[in-house]
């Protein structure tokens, strides 16, 4: 049993050893191509991801004790649709837009935890995109591990949250890469849209011309049940935060909440479908988020 | 719990941990612990389908008591009420829906409008697995080939050691029970065979498997829009990675069982190195083939009561084993095309041909006559496992029929790096082929550990979430 296990454990620090020589290899190598970091470790980028969103939160977080502040969180359609700017010049709120990609549920609940611990919250706006609840939010963790400032600690947190292997290496690669001289490659692409700051991205594509019209009989699918609007609700609760739901609008029909989760408040703007107001059946232009921006204030201020 | 998911890696080195550490040389407690741990295992998944699997543990538990009677009308009696206890399980929580849809369309035939209710309950994962432990268990004792287990654990561990607990190998009381009666020490060699085995069939499992899975999935879902081509080389793809993901299952649970001490049942022997269909089913799936052979096809009367009967029996084997795979006409097309490319070879008495050695057992590469002959069976057992693989029957005809009609087509998939590593699974198997249970390494050390860190960091590189194992729906 001995020889056993001591064979064991050589190989397994043999083995992390190798790993974290691999790591190295491929940090050093981005000095002469970023492919090997590009093609296992995707790459950091100002659209979508919390590259600046991080470390414009915390400062965001820092100021303003004395105006009340509210949270978007929610996936692209939160970061793309949702303008924090025209919602914060016309609510007297001061918001931010927390919103990156693929960021399920599940995501936006350890982000809102996070957040919780830094900052009071007046408001919390839960963006939903009906098929976001299904995903595992793993886009969002790779992002938030590799592409943020996020301190160490909340890092850590959500590996133990998010127990997978790709996200493990992402994260030693990311700490690898601050050790050694390895240059920092931020990808710029004007297509993705322009980054205006608290969170927010304006798309710079090209509105839809044409798009299979929502009939008005269409039936509005619904959204499958998801424990963690509980959990969300339940954290706001606890700190003294307002969640408002928004169920983000898509050209491919209108989704619908369970009935059971009724009881908080709804932002739904109906026959959002104007397809010059999009670029894709779901995210929007900068001229329709900012539209969209204002449908939101009006309802947000019925519900005030 | 999967196999290949962060929850397993924290519960195997833990469990094994108690085993050894804790409760070394205790029979009763490393046994209890076991069946805890088995339950745990199951219990991750659902449970509430633990109560399922308690109750069909007790109930044959129960029954082999009665069959063990003196009085054989008597222990006909119990041996019956195991088999209708058991099929009845599967019946109302697998084939119920099937056969209420079936009379439904029967009925609406002949003008009657019936609305079945149907159930919608999840299949409780290895149910068809644990159904067919309790039964053998049974008709073991019935002939007297199996004593009943006095100690309720030791016969709850046969039912539920969680290594094989939901996909296999289906194991015999006669081999498992005396394992888990006897005193267990650990052994080097064993933990590191285990270990090996868990290794490579996560390697296949994972990398190869899942690798498949992604490169055809679309291909099989959206088959009218790829040329024939590729859909010819979506089913090859599926062959590899229907055994790629059981036989790395398969390779896990014998892997994992030998780091406390046991030695299960193979289930596979290399099978698509075999030469007609009968030697594909002495190396596929075998621990499912030979129960079959031993609890159906021989109380049936086997191939001994003239040919009639032997069509019959080979039918029925066939028949009855594609619809344990699921409740669905695919899979029982896929049995009875199997059953059409066995009988000849019964027939004409040429199923043993091949029961002994594999090809080119005395040498390093087959000669022309045996390549042809593997390549020809590989070819049937693809083209049958597109019944396997579709989701329905108009599924497969879909996806055969757009084979001879898409050649005009020009969507095809990119063929990537994961072709090149079923070349190396081939290969390997190849080198490995007369050394069926446990892995052959290199002695040179530095080459040995260089293998060990690259199907880890395969391992670990691919693992991009959980990917049920296909066998796991049956």
């Amino acid at each position: 049993m001995r020889r056993f296990l001591t064979k064991l454990l050589q190989f397994v620090l043999l083995f992390l050893s190798c790993i974290w020589l691999a790591l190295a290899l491929i940090a050093l190598s981005t000095n002469w191509t970023l492919q090997y970091e590009y093609k296992y470790f995707g790459h950091r980028t100002h659209w979508g991801s919390s590259l600046e969103r991080v470390a414009e939160f915390e400062h965001w977080a820092e100021q303003n004790a004395q105006q009340p502040k509210g949270l978007i969180v929610g996936s692209s359609t939160a970061y793309r649709n949702i303008n924090p700017h025209i919602l914060s010049d016309q609510t007297h709120i001061n918001w931010f837009n927390y919103g990156s990609s693929n960021q399920s549920p599940k995501m936006s609940y350890h982000l809102l935890e996070q957040a919780l611990e830094q900052t009071h919250l007046d408001y919390v706006l839960l963006d939903i995109y009906g098929p976001i609840v299904n995903n595992d939010g793993l886009e969002a963790a790779f992002d938030l591990v590799y592409n943020s400032d996020l301190a160490s600690w909340q890092k850590t947190k959500l590996l133990w949250h998010y127990p997978n292997v790709q996200l493990w290496l992402r994260y030693g690669y990311s700490y690898t890469k601050n050790l050694l001289p390895s240059p920092t490659y931020i990808i710029h692409d004007s297509t993705n849209g322009t980054y205006l700051k608290k969170g927010f991205v304006c798309s710079n594509q090209p509105a839809l011309q044409h798009y299979n019209k929502v009939q008005k009989h269409q039936k509005a699918q619904q959204i499958p049940d998801f424990p963690e609007l509980q959990q969300i609700a339940k954290l706001c609760l606890a700190n003294g935060t307002k969640l408002i739901l928004n169920i983000s609008p898509s050209l491919d029909g209108d989704f619908r909440l369970p009935s059971s989760y009724k009881k908080y408040p709804l932002i739904q703007i109906k026959a959002f479908h104007n397809p010059q107001h999009f670029y894709d059946s779901h995210h929007m232009t900068c001229e329709g988020a900012n539209l969209y921006s204002k449908r939101i204030i009006e309802k947000i201020q019925k519900l005030k | 719990m999967l196999f290949n998911s962060f929850e397993f890696f924290l519960f195997l080195p833990l469990v094994f941990g108690l085993y050894w550490f804790v409760f070394q040389h205790k029979l009763r407690a490393q046994n209890l612990l076991i069946l805890l741990a088995s339950y745990f295992f199951y219990g991750w998944w659902s449970w509430a389908f633990t109560g399922l699997l308690l109750l069909s543990t007790l109930l044959d538990y129960a029954y082999g008591f009665g069959v063990a009677a003196a009085n054989r009308r008597k222990a006909k009696i119990f041996l019956w009420l195991s088999i209708i206890n058991n099929l009845g399980i599967l019946g109302v929580f697998k084939y119920y829906n099937f056969f209420a849809v079936q009379f439904q369309q029967g009925f609406e035939l002949l003008g009657i409008h019936s609305n079945p209710t149907l159930l919608n309950i999840a299949l409780p994962i290895g149910i068809s697995f644990y159904t067919f432990h309790g039964m053998s268990y049974v008709f073991d004792i019935y002939r007297a080939q199996q004593k009943p287990v006095r100690n309720i654990v030791d016969y709850a561990v046969f039912v539920s050691f969680f290594p094989l607990l939901v996909a296999g190998p289906i194991e015999r009381a006669s081999h498992l029970l005396p394992q888990v009666q006897k005193v267990r020490s650990f052994r080097y060699a064993q933990a590191l065979d285990g270990l090996r085995l868990i290794l490579w069939g996560l390697f296949k499992k994972v990398v190869i498997a899942d690798g498949i899975a992604q490169l055809i999935d679309p291909v099989f879902t959206h088959y009218t829009d790829y040329n024939s081509a590729t859909l010819i080389l979506a089913a090859i793809g599926f062959s590899f990675q229907i055994y790629g993901d059981f036989s790395g299952y398969s390779d896990i649970a014998l892997g994992t069982a030998k780091l406390f001490g046991f030695e299960l049942l193979s289930n596979f022997r290399f099978p698509y190195f075999a030469r007609d269909i009968a030697e594909f089913w002495r190396r596929w799936h075998i621990s499912l083939s030979t129960w079959f052979k031993d609890y159906l096809y021989i109380p049936l009367g086997g191939s001994k009561n003239g040919q009639n009967k032997a069509i019959r029996n080979t039918f029925i084997i066939f028949l009855v084993s594609g619809f344990w795979h699921g409740a669905s006409w695919n899979f029982i097309i896929w049995g009875f095309l199997h059953a059409c490319a066995f009988l000849p070879l019964l027939l004409t008495n040429r199923n043993r041909k091949y029961s002994q050695e594999i090809v080119a057992s005395d040498a390093r590469f087959p000669s022309g006559k045996e390549l042809l002959l593997m390549l020809g069976t590989f070819t049937f057992v693809t083209f049958a496992w597109i019944f396997f693989r579709a989701d329905t029957l108009s599924h497969a005809t879909g996806f055969i029929n757009s084979i001879f009609l898409n050649w005009g087509n020009t969507t095809g998939i990119k063929p990537n790096y994961i072709l090149f590593l079923i070349l190396i699974l081939l290969l390997i198997d190849w080198y490995l082929r007369r050394d069926e249970r446990s892995l052959k390494v290199p002695a040179n050390r530095l080459l040995r550990y260089a293998i060990y860190l690259s199907l880890t960091f395969a391992i670990l590189f691919h693992m991009d979430g959980e990917q049920s194992f296909i066998y796991f729906q049956f």
